[in-house]
């Protein structure tokens, strides 16, 4: 194989590669599977029941643990940077991935062009060389030829001159030392050549030193900063007024075969159902119709944090020509003793007593025979302190002013 | 010569394509708008539209690199490539269609607005928006439970 094609060939098999794999997860290979982890999101509508009897609307995702992916790097005589970052729920953020594959091209392009030039060098040197024994050789053989045609001549001079010249002219000795110096000459002419032919068929040694190519400098590509610790956001607290939670929707938008079996893109809210472990209902909670307990179950509370039922408002004003007034609690208390006494120093216990109403919630009083002036009422109620059964008592006041 | 067979190998790409069984590349969702609908307690309504990861196009984005360099920056939120694109709000989509959402929205919360005959909290309505040319297509319906609320207690007459 020619050097030319060898240079080519060696360029394609050490071309540099570097990749980026991402590999789906499920639990019956995950531990095989190399690579940072992320999950792709699953959208749900979270419903909340509010104190003042509405609901709000969010939309909250969580990792859906049937698309979780392994990303995994590699790469072969190149080099890369890779960054990835996460939010606090495993959902990729951002990926920054740079990679260079030109390094070891670059420096094999080099020391591929430092041999060639070498290699030039020395076919040159080796050519110099030849030309110059073969120069030699050529002079050789043309000395050697005009030896031979010189000795030739004087050898057909004197066998010319011996023909005409009277016998013993030309002594048989002169003739005999032409014919051998004419044999001496083609002799030498013959050995002359053949050291031609052999200078021209001889590669010629030569001295020449070989020098490695200077390695060059490469630079793999550089890692970005735009890439800071993340700042995961902080739980959100939901208050509920209630002893159930939010109902969970899946937003789901699929397509699925319909009754001909056509596909048909189908987009449907799924309440979340699940009974929860280690959880019991609370005894006698009333669902209103239409709620189930499979997606609002109920779980443990207490109202001991609440404190007694307010009396309210804390102060009112009211024409005498009303003959009642009216108190409120915030919510139901259990039995209630009261006393309407006249504001003064010290108060007077005015003889008329404020009635409980059937449902609990409220008080009303007999104005009639009241004169206008300021008035205390004085309540003394128990109450349910929480959903054990354990009662409370509070003694509580408030303002009437009769005009 | 022979660097020319050399040079003819370079290349640099970041393709982007929908995901198959096969795809090795980073998967995400593209985003569509949907319109979310719930009653208000006051017989009115409250609507939405939010920009969602459309689960039915799951998307595949790989880096190929030969004797080249190459950069890919990727941004998600939620799962959607947003890449410093603005991932939209309603303010993005056409006055037009806002309009046929607004207009429409009573009659797909026609259960919401018809008041709750029983007492449990009507469930929220869900439609993906589905715009072809100028027609404008809603897919979706109500959630499969209502809802326990307290009823308010309020203090007065």
């Amino acid at each position: 194989m020619s050097a030319r094609w060898t240079g080519a060939l060696m360029a394609l098999l050490l071309a540099g590669c570097a990749s980026l794999t991402v590999t789906h997860i499920d639990k019956t290979h995950d531990s095989a599977v190399n690579g940072v982890r992320y999950c792709l999101p699953k959208p749900f509508l979270q419903a909340t029941p509010q104190a003042d009897g509405t609901i709000s609307v969010d939309v909250i995702y969580l990792p859906d643990q049937n698309k979780c992916y392994a990303i995994d790097t590699s790469s072969k005589m190149s080099s890369y940077t890779f960054q990835f970052s996460r939010d606090e729920k495993g959902l990729l953020t951002a990926v920054e991935y740079k990679a260079s594959t030109t390094g070891v091209g670059q420096q094999f392009a080099a020391s591929a062009s430092a041999a060639a030039v070498q290699t030039a060098d020395l076919k040159s040197s080796q050519a110099v060389a030849l030309q110059t024994a073969v120069n030699a050789a050529q002079t050789a053989v043309d000395a050697a030829q005009a030896t031979a045609v010189a000795a030739k001549a004087t050898l057909d001079s004197d066998t010319a001159y011996a023909k005409t010249a009277p016998a013993g002219t030309v002594p048989d000795a002169t003739l005999a030392a032409d014919t051998a110096a004419v044999a001496a000459a083609n002799a030498k002419l013959q050995a002359s050549q053949q050291v031609l032919d052999r200078a021209r068929a001889t590669s010629q040694a030569v001295a020449l030193t070989a020098a490695a190519a200077t390695p060059i400098t490469t630079t793999g590509p550089t890692m970005g900063t735009a890439f800071t610790p993340p700042t995961w956001n902080a739980p959100v607290n939901f208050p509920l007024p209630d002893a159930v939670g939010p109902v969970l929707y899946a937003i789901n938008d699929q397509m699925v075969k319909n009754d001909g079996g056509e596909l048909e893109e189908k987009v449907e809210l799924v309440a979340v159902k699940s009974s929860y472990p280690h959880r019991e209902d609370i005894v006698g909670y009333v669902y209103e119709e239409g709620a189930k307990k499979d997606s609002q179950p109920t779980f443990a509370t207490t109202t001991s944090a609440l404190g007694p039922p307010q009396l309210l408002p804390s102060s009112q004003t009211m024409p005498a020509a009303a003959k009642q007034a009216t108190f409120l609690f915030d919510r139901p208390v259990l039995a209630m003793t009261a006393n309407l006494f006249k504001d003064g120093s010290p108060p007077t216990d005015t003889g008329v007593v404020p009635a409980l109403s059937d449902d609990k919630k409220s008080v009303t009083i007999d104005t009639s025979k009241l004169k206008p002036g300021r008035y205390i009422v004085k309540v003394v109620i128990s109450y349910s302190a929480d959903s054990a059964g354990h009662t409370g008592t509070s003694t509580q006041t408030a303002k009437l002013e009769l005009t | 010569m022979w660097l020319l067979v050399v040079v003819s190998g370079c290349s640099a790409t970041v393709t982007h394509e929908r995901a198959k069984d096969s795809s090795t590349g980073i998967r995400y969702y593209e985003n569509a708008p949907y319109l979310i609908i719930y009653s208000d307690g006051k017989g009115g309504l409250n609507w939405q539209i939010r920009y969602l990861p459309d689960q039915t196009k799951l998307m595949s984005v790989s880096p190929v690199v030969k004797l080249s360099h190459t950069e890919m920056n990727l941004y998600f939120q939620n799962g959607v490539l947003s890449s410093g694109s603005a991932t939209g709000d309603s303010t993005e989509i056409p006055k037009a269609i806002l309009a046929a959402v607004q207009s429409i929205a009573p009659l797909l919360a026609a259960g919401v607005l018809a008041g709750p005959e029983k007492p449990a909290f009507p469930a929220p309505y869900i439609y993906k928006i589905v715009v072809n040319d100028v027609n404008v297509t809603f897919l979706g319906g109500p959630g499969d439970r209502k809802i326990q609320v307290p009823i308010k207690q309020g203090v007065g007459p």
